[in-house]
């Protein structure tokens, strides 16, 4: 490339200027913040993990009739209430949040035999809980052994997620997190916070820096392309703000540690790897041009129009067809349930007939 | 006298054959039997203060099966309301059992869930079947107390049973069905009538004697129904010379009954005995 008097701004595209890029754009659906890597479509078994702001992505992609894997469907009978309660329908598996991406490799892990997490098992008023999803089963279970069943049900389940996947997309959430210290085993909620008993000397807080996240993610990724090597990635950071921090620091410097740190590590992803994308809700949600307008006024939980922007720029990229806001479809009735009802429809007229003659 | 409405699916052939029989056994209660089939059993519309069935859902049971209508109006008035069958039943939670093993049960490939859970998803589907939707539309047209007869359990011989009896859980599973439905009754405020314990040769299972076709029970299960059933409510003998004669746009059956059976009208307003004998061969054709 010669000397030029130009200089390497003058050709870069609207979008690479703040003020044609941001400042004269909607801040709701500003153009080219998101640039699909790979298409994903509705033919593509999609699983979902992360933090809670990972639900809406779910939700939102079920809504589409995008083909998000339910690996462990709640009952039927269940209103949605209650099976969300129960942890069913969140997420592709019944793990309930992952908020970190050591929690996301310890569960792959263990779903495919590599570790066994020590102090899994958690005790409150005589019911026992699952430690690692310990919000599942709100009243516990009866006893450890139930707990054993049920996770050793849950891990077949996760495993075959990971191995059918077309797409993962994880949400990624904190870098806080509690430690088993003797085994390093981590847990989405501090011990005796639902269930267990905190005990200094047992636990302790640990609260990640970069190469640990880097580490985490990347052990992970590998580990799922050895049992499914077609397997993508799509990373998001959640904008929603630490509820507390356990870091020592005021609340807004830890949440703006960890979500930074989150920030660079899925953005080092996105140019390192082809099968990693990135969507930028991060962006959409917490940055300026929004003047926290997404935000409920508890400057925290994110507002439904937020998530439908995040969506939209998502699905802008992915879903280009004209029924997208179709509502889920009820499931079709089983087929021997049919004709069950069918034949059973005969013999009721029958039996009526019989009864309410003259 | 206490007028009773008896509202329901298929199930209510049992009853109303039973009570044909029975009627005379209780002199100070009067009974008005509607049905349809299970299909057309959430047709029912709330209209200026009655329930009535659309003259679509009319037609098309008239088309399809050559029935005449006997009374298509359900009328606020009555002392008191009775829901049989109407898909509250121990079957309808067969899709949980089956594929979720509740805890206590024996390992198995089902999914393994737990009894709490079990117990919401049996609470859920009672809550969501036809008898709890034309309760609601009750409520709308009285304030008159209304209760629930279950549909009977099954005789033993379907698929859904085989799981029950070979994991164990039948007992598990009878009392999280009878627990749910207890808890139901006490939140949405009606009177629930468990299936009678004489009529059971197991927790979920209808003793086979009472089978009279498929699913469908006999007139000795009947019988044994009305008499747990109106053992518990009070009646009110001391009101009988206040009764009136029967809604003279009540129609007699002519042919056949029907998905909607006529209730009893007595031309003129005899003693209350006579009366019930009368009810009784209007809606059979002849004295009991």
């Amino acid at each position: 490339m010669g000397i030029s008097e130009k200089s390497p701004y003058d050709n870069l595209p609207a979008h690479a200027f703040w003020r044609t890029g941001v400042t004269e754009q909607p801040f709701d659906a500003i153009p080219q913040l998101y640039q699909r890597k790979f298409p994903i479509d509705r033919t593509m078994k999609i699983a979902t993990a992360g933090s809670c702001f990972a639900q809406h992505i779910a939700r939102h992609l079920r809504m589409r009739k995008f083909s998000v894997i339910d690996e462990e469907p709640a009952p039927p009978g269940l209103d949605p209430e209650d099976a969300q309660r129960f942890g069913y329908g969140l997420y592709s598996a019944r793990y309930g949040n992952i908020y970190t991406a050591r929690q996301l490799l310890q569960l792959a892990q263990e779903a495919g035999g590599i570790i066994t997490p020590a102090d899994a098992i958690w005790e409150k008023n005589g019911r026992f809980y699952d430690a690692l999803r310990p919000s599942v089963e709100p009243a516990g279970l009866p006893s450890p052994d139930h707990v054993r069943d049920h996770r050793a049900h849950h891990l077949k389940c996760v495993d075959h997620v990971l191995r059918t996947a077309d797409v993962f997309i994880f949400t990624l959430g904190l870098t806080e997190t509690w430690e088993h210290a003797p085994s390093g085993t981590v847990y989405p909620t501090a011990p005796g916070t639902i269930a267990g008993k905190f005990n200094p000397a047992v636990y302790r807080f640990r609260n990640y820096k970069f190469r640990h996240v880097y580490r985490d993610l990347e052990d992970f990724f590998d580990l799922c392309k050895k049992i499914n090597p077609g397997i993508k990635f799509l990373l998001t950071v959640s904008p929603v703000p630490l509820v507390a921090t356990a870091s020592g620091e005021h609340v807004l410097r830890a949440t703006t540690y960890s979500k930074s740190l989150l920030r660079t590590a899925a953005g080092q992803f996105y140019q390192e790897r082809d099968d990693v994308d990135y969507i930028p809700s991060y962006e959409m949600i917490m940055g300026s041009p929004s003047r926290a307008a997404f935000f409920e006024d508890n400057l925290r939980t994110v507002r439904s129009e937020g998530v439908e922007a995040v969506m939209k720029m998502f699905f802008s990229e992915h879903d280009d067809s004209a029924d997208a806001e179709q509502p889920i479809e009820s499931a079709p009735p089983r087929d021997n349930q049919a004709t069950e009802d069918s034949n059973e429809d005969l013999v009721c007229e029958e039996v009526l007939l019989e009864a309410f003659a003259p | 006298m206490t007028r009773i409405c008896l509202l329901g699916d298929s199930h209510t052939a049992s009853l109303k054959l039973a009570w044909k029989e029975i009627a005379p056994e209780y002199p100070d209660i009067r009974m008005t039997f509607f049905a349809t089939a299970g299909r057309y059993a959430d047709a029912w519309e709330v209209d200026s203060g009655s329930l009535i069935l659309p003259d679509a859902t009319k037609e098309s049971i008239e088309g399809a099966n050559n029935y005449k209508f006997g009374r298509d109006r359900i009328n606020g008035d009555f002392d008191r309301y009775l829901l049989c069958g109407l898909k509250f039943s121990s079957t309808q939670c067969a899709p949980i059992y089956e594929s979720f093993r509740i805890d206590g049960s024996e390992h198995d490939d089902r999914t393994p869930i737990s009894a709490d859970c079990f117990h919401h998803a049996v609470r859920g589907t009672l809550r969501g079947s036809m008898a709890i939707k034309t309760l609601f539309k009750l409520r709308e047209i009285t304030s008159a107390p209304i209760g629930i007869i279950p549909q009977p359990h099954r005789c033993g011989d379907g698929s859904e049973t085989d799981v029950l009896k070979n994991s164990g859980s039948m007992e598990i599973v009878a009392d999280e069905f009878s627990r749910a439905a207890i808890q139901l009754a006490s939140e949405l405020e009606f009177d629930l009538y468990p299936q009678p314990e004489n009529t059971l040769s197991a927790p979920l299972q209808t003793n086979e004697i009472y089978r009279h076709k498929g699913v469908h029970m006999n007139t000795a299960y009947g019988q044994q129904v009305l008499r747990a059933v109106l053992a518990e409510i009070p009646v009110s003998p001391e009101e009988l010379e206040d009764v009136q004669p029967s809604d003279p746009a009540v129609q007699q059956p002519s042919k056949i009954a029907a998905a909607l059976p006529v209730a009893p009208t007595p031309s003129t307003p005899p003693p209350w005995h006579q009366r019930c004998f009368k009810a009784i061969s209007a809606l059979f054709g002849r004295d009991p």
